[in-house]
């Protein structure tokens, strides 16, 4: 069952959804996963003309003796290019690759946090709320590779981002590039419980399938 | 915020330019007009939504010439309109460009010509054409 509560996209019927409404961000700040700290999201993709995240499906197609094919999708491994990605003065995700290649810690490659937005599916939509609510999921772990330095005119770094799928789901306030964007995890004890506090038990609401529990439980020695 | 007014500012800090008109101006000798083409058009747009354009304008220039052989004084005037364009060159190169406002960010600015070229004449008076080019980058707001 979704964690969200939108039923559908925040367009009017038959409206196209903008391509600027779907929107990459790297984390250059501190750890999403770290209760104290700030994150700071970058929105990359300035100069870019075209890029898609490309889905990568693994599937299996079995056809039996009734002439049904059943296709079976097994995993999906995202992966999103970015070309040219001209290096501008103050682009921290930049200069932090190019960091890397100079040091050649090439297992810093896969440290980063990396989140997409979908602008045109807000929580707020059709609402009063004045605060929005872009649905985002924000991958830990990513690996982002720059695939090569140089170009014509200009110092280009072009990149591609593997997403590891290990995500967490949540909601922002903003996705412009000039923004400053503020993930909201939709587990509001997502930061505690990577500390050790104390967890609530799963709700039904969280697809467990489980009675939702009335309090939290405990044990008592005799 | 009006382009043209802040391109034909930008473009005054020519210091040989003796008269500078917008669009119309007197037919005599040293008179020289500032003119927008209706071009400002989108080139491309990335995937945030900046969009490239292009603005482009003309300088006219309007001299006299003779037609006496061995005569340097068409040379001359010609050289002197050369000016303009080494300036625009120099002013690109140093990034000196036309402020277009916090949401627009100026890539380069370039003739579209080497020398200037003449556009017609009559019995007295040569106009001269010298095209220029202006890339911009309109961020999404």
């Amino acid at each position: 069952m979704s964690e969200y509560a939108s039923t559908g996209f925040a367009l009017n019927d038959n409206q196209k959804a903008e391509r600027k409404l779907l929107v990459t961000a790297v984390n250059m700040g501190d750890s999403i996963t770290d209760s104290t700290g700030t994150p700071n999201w970058v929105v990359i993709g300035a100069g870019v003309e075209d890029s898609s995240i490309e889905y990568n499906p693994d599937t299996e197609k079995v056809t039996d003796i009734l002439g049904i094919t059943e296709t079976t999708v097994n995993k999906l491994e995202p992966e999103q290019s970015l070309d040219p990605m001209t290096v501008r003065g103050g682009n921290p995700l930049l200069f932090k690759l190019t960091d890397i290649i100079e040091r050649n810690a090439v297992s810093e490659f896969s440290l980063f946090e990396v989140m997409i937005i979908r602008a045109y599916i807000d929580e707020a939509y059709g609402k009063a709320a004045s605060v929005h609510g872009y649905h985002a999921e924000v991958h830990k772990n990513c690996t982002i590779t720059p695939e090569s330095n140089g170009g014509d005119a200009y110092v280009d770094m072009p990149i591609t981002i593997a997403y590891s799928n290990d995500k967490v789901l949540g909601t922002t306030n903003a996705y412009k590039f000039s923004d400053t964007i503020e993930f909201t995890p939709n587990d509001a004890n997502f930061n505690s419980s990577s500390t050790g506090e104390e967890e609530t038990i799963p709700s039904e609401d969280e697809n467990t399938g489980e009675e939702p529990a009335t309090e939290t439980e405990t044990t008592t020695e005799t | 915020m009006d382009k043209n007014k802040i391109v034909l500012d930008w473009l005054k800090e020519f210091e040989n330019f003796d008269k500078l008109y917008f669009n119309f101006g007197d037919v005599e000798h040293g008179a020289m007009a500032f003119i927008p083409t209706p071009t400002d058009r989108v080139i491309k747009t990335d995937i945030l939504g900046n969009q490239t354009k292009l603005y482009k304008f003309a300088v006219t220039a309007f001299l006299t010439f003779d037609t006496i052989p061995n005569s340097s004084s068409n040379l001359v005037d010609y050289s002197q309109l050369q000016l303009l364009i080494n300036w625009v060159s120099e002013r690109n190169k140093n990034k000196i460009f036309p402020d277009f406002g916090k949401d627009c960010e100026v890539e380069k600015i370039e003739s579209l010509q080497n020398v200037p070229q003449i556009a017609g004449q009559n019995e007295n008076i040569a106009q001269y054409l010298m095209q220029f080019q202006i890339t911009y980058i309109e961020k999404e707001n």
